[in-house]
């Protein structure tokens, strides 16, 4: 989508327009739904992470400032919905019910290649969303430091130590 | 370089695989689901609005794990700012400052009446008497031993507990110059070492001792670093009014030193509180301080309710959103953690806050672990006063998340019992473990990144004292004592059940304990027989290479001394020797002029080496003093010790022990050559 239009929809959505706000989302929802994915492991917690940040964003979608931002603006939504998620997991979940369905919601997910699950299971969520906003996104530290409200100092360490890991978790597989 | 883009290529194409959007965030369906959301309350999460086609949100419980306190939300979401990450609304904001002064004068008026005008009370984390100035060198907390050293090193390194979070300290080098913090925290010098090992002052700056503080102020340096161009002190500052009554503040000034001989000052950074510790960490400055406004109650001013920083003298309010308080501690102190960008001291500082107590901290390079004492208080009336009887404690353990600005407290948890220092709480994996002490039973508890309990080992050496932990890796070794020494060999492989693998009783205990490699520990502390201590110092050398079976391989004992175990004090020279502190006294005659005793320290530091399974003294440097030696670090083939208050540093000559000069505040000589045979005060008989 050219940056001509993105500003376009942008304009439409601040004045309430639900449907221009839905083709703006349609440009980035498999990116989202990819970060909530990798981030926290399960396609429910992805799926609610990926709502609750739609509507969060068309909430206050007014106080976007730079339409240059909106990806990673809608990302930032996005990451802060994803921490929410991963620290009510902590809490225990107890499960009245035998439906197996709720199993399977709560399964790794299936259609993802195995192999990107894996790359990524040593990693935090923080670390996961370093290493997806830089790497597969191709933000730059500074942006990704935006999205994530850390220092560029604090994305790039991370980073670093991140790839450490994941290059571990490779040799290890290798030896395996 | 080349390597580094290939492995980027390949996780990036790894993670780059085609994903499925479900039908319940296709465009329609998002769309669908503004139209039919209600703009001021988000429905609980799962229960309302997704579409898949199983009954999981009508059948799902989702219970809380209370974890010791109750919850009491500010506002709805977080909003999410372009600029800067709030608080995390997991852990509890309040609205606004009104909402926050509220629940504080509601306290303030059951405080009041509660301890009445004259209250005579202590909590474990205060430190200074009010209205009096402690300085120890030990107040920058407990630091863990650092990893292995690089055979080429050529200064000495500070002990650091973490790897790449550094820590302030008394006695500083960059191999260059000396830094030290010296009378009694009122001094800073910069003195720079010749070849020769001669010494020279070339800056040094100094807080005068006032007979009439009233109106005046005094700051007391905790520690410096050395960080690039900068040298930057830490410190605690009083100011006083006209009724002796001091208003608090921590601090950090950074000096651009690269004129060593005139350093200028590029900025000072305040916050409210004591200083508690510090940490530089990724290019930040955190400084962490503990804010009392108990002592504003007596006062009808509430401004100094809400902690604040400081820009020149203008006051600047924590933000609201930055301020977390969880509803189940007393109102009474807050614990301060600012952070300051290195890279750009002219950006002003961010700061977060918390109701609640801070004595240790613990630092990675993501989390900041602050541990504050909660206490059960039993009064007493005795006429005038109204007494306070602390019972048995609770650690409080706040987990804050330091990468974001300002830095975000995401979780708390409260243990039984009370931690030894710093190396008694350790960050791996993932996981938090703690080892705690309580006459009932000391325990190793084992919590997940929210800081709930994932696993426990209670019931450990049940009236015994926990003198001293690490933890490496997978396992823990604790050291605890009644009348002989446990050293305890904990695996903790399995967070969910740690267990006990082996135990060695030996007589005295470890204070510190030091890995020097090849499942070798070396432990500092006190010697003994088998009923107690005897008044000796002890080194041992453990062999932990079988857990099952730890055993002490050898060990050195040192008549009528003391040996330091404050972990910045050991300095590690290569990857088999160490510089630990030493010493002893001499008691001198009852003087006849006021009837004081007096007493000369033989202090130094003791090389001591590890090979082939034995230990030995290789060398020792001591002098004689008023003081005690505190510190000792070396450049090349010279060593050099600090000692306590205004005593001075002595340099020496690593090989043939001499001592070759004496830097001393005043000018005179507070460090002296020994008067008496050195073996013979290191193993001789008791005097």
């Amino acid at each position: 989508m050219k940056q001509q239009e993105i500003g376009i929809l942008i304009k439409l959505a601040k004045d309430g327009d639900r449907s221009a706000f839905g083709k703006l989302y349609e440009a980035y929802a498999q990116q989202l739904y990819r970060f909530a994915l990798y981030t926290l492991k399960n396609t429910y917690d992805a799926e609610d992470a990926v709502q609750n940040a739609a509507i969060a964003a068309f909430r206050k979608i007014k106080s976007l400032k730079n339409n240059d931002s909106f990806k990673s603006w809608f990302f930032k939504i996005l990451y802060n919905e994803c921490m929410k998620i991963a620290g009510e997991k902590s809490r225990r979940y107890e499960i009245l019910t035998e439906d197996i369905s709720i199993y399977e919601a709560f399964a790794p997910h299936k259609d993802t290649d195995d192999d990107a699950m894996s790359l990524l299971s040593s990693l935090s969520e923080k670390e996961k969303a370093v290493v997806i906003l830089t790497v597969l996104e191709e933000y730059s530290s500074k942006e990704a430091a935006r999205i994530l409200g850390m220092t560029p100092g604090s994305v790039r360490s991370m980073l670093s130590r991140s790839l450490a890991k994941l290059r571990k978790n490779t040799e290890g597989d290798k030896n395996e | 370089m080349n390597k580094e883009t290939n492995e980027l290529e390949l996780i990036r194409e790894k993670l780059n695989a085609d994903i499925a959007l479900p039908k319940s965030l296709s465009r329609e369906s998002i769309e669908t689901l503004i139209e039919n959301e209600l703009p001021e309350k988000k429905p609980a999460r799962g229960m309302v609005r997704r579409f898949v086609a199983s009954a999981v949100a009508a059948c799902l419980v989702i219970t809380a794990v209370s974890a010791g306190f109750q919850l009491s939300r500010g506002g709805n979401n977080v909003e999410v700012e372009d600029v800067q990450q709030s608080v995390s609304d997991d852990v509890y904001t309040l609205s606004d400052y009104d909402e926050l002064l509220g629940v504080i004068n509601a306290y303030k008026s059951e405080y009041l009446s509660y301890w009445g005008e004259n209250r005579y009370y202590y909590t474990a984390d205060d430190k200074a008497e009010e209205g009096s100035i402690i300085f120890e060198p030990s107040l920058n907390g407990g630091v863990a031993a650092g990893g292995a050293v690089s055979s080429d090193q050529s200064f000495g390194q500070i002990n650091l507990r973490e790897e790449n979070v550094l820590e302030a300290d008394i006695f500083i080098t960059d191999g260059e110059y000396l830094y030290c913090v010296d009378g009694y925290g009122r001094g800073i010098s910069v003195i720079k070492p010749e070849k020769d090992g001669t010494l020279t002052a070339v800056y040094t700056e100094y807080e005068p001792l006032l007979t009439d503080q009233r109106g005046s102020q005094t700051t007391i340096s905790s520690g410096l670093y050395k960080y690039e161009n900068y040298l930057i002190s830490v410190f605690t500052r009083y100011a006083y009014d006209e009724n002796y009554k001091a208003d608090i503040f921590t601090g950090a000034k950074i000096y651009d030193v690269t004129d060593k001989s005139a350093p200028v000052v590029v900025r000072e950074f305040l916050v409210d509180g004591n200083y508690v510790s510090s940490r530089i960490v990724d290019g930040k400055l955190i400084l962490i301080s503990r804010y009392e406004i108990s002592s504003y109650f007596y006062t009808d001013d509430d401004t100094y309710f809400i902690p604040a920083s400081y820009n020149g003298s203008e006051r600047v309010l924590v933000p609201c959103d930055c301020i977390v308080y969880k509803g189940d501690t007393s109102p009474e102190a807050y614990v301060n953690v600012a952070s300051v960008n290195l890279g750009a001291v002219s950006e002003d500082m961010s700061v977060a806050s918390y109701l609640g107590r801070a004595g240790e901290t613990y630092c990675t390079e993501d989390a900041l672990y602050v541990i504050g004492y909660e206490y059960e208080a039993h009064s007493g009336n005795f006429g005038f006063a109204t007494a306070v009887m602390i019972g048995s404690g609770k650690a409080v353990i706040t987990r804050l998340d330091i990468t974001s600005s300002p830095v975000r407290v995401t979780a708390e948890c409260t243990l039984e019992g009370t931690l030894l220092n710093s190396y008694s709480i350790d960050e791996h994996e993932g996981l938090l473990r703690v080892a705690l002490n309580s006459q009932e039973g000391n325990s190793i508890v084992v919590l997940d990144e929210s800081l709930t309990q994932v696993g426990k080992l209670s019931g450990i050496a049940p009236g015994e004292q926990i003198k001293s932990a690490r933890f490496m890796g997978d396992t823990a070794y604790l050291v605890t004592f009644v009348q002989t020494d446990p050293l305890f060999v904990i695996d903790l492989k399995n967070p969910q059940k740690p267990e006990i693998l082996g135990e060695v009783k030996l007589p005295g205990f470890s204070e510190y304990l030091h890995p020097v490699g090849d499942g070798l520990l070396l432990g500092v502390g006190v010697g003994g027989t088998e009923t107690g201590t005897d008044g000796t110092a002890k080194i041992s050398l453990f062999d932990v290479s079988v857990p099952a079976s730890p055993e002490e391989l050898d060990n050195i004992i040192l008549p009528g001394a003391s040996l330091s175990s404050e972990p910045k004090s050991f300095c590690q020279v290569d990857e088999n020797s160490f510089l630990i502190i030493y010493d002893n006294w001499e008691l001198l005659d009852e003087s006849e002029e006021n009837g004081e005793y007096k007493c000369h320290f033989f202090s130094g530091c003791l090389m001591i080496s590890v090979d082939d399974g034995a230990i030995s003294c290789e060398h020792s440097y001591l002098v004689k003093g008023d003081e005690p030696v505190v510190r000792a670090t070396f450049i090349g083939d010279k060593i050099y010790v600090l000692a306590h208050g205004s005593a001075g540093v002595a340099s020496f000559d690593m090989t043939d022990e001499q001592i070759i000069d004496v830097w001393c505040r005043d000018g005179e000589n507070g460090l002296l050559s020994l008067t008496r045979d050195k073996n013979e005060i290191l193993f001789g008989t008791a005097w």
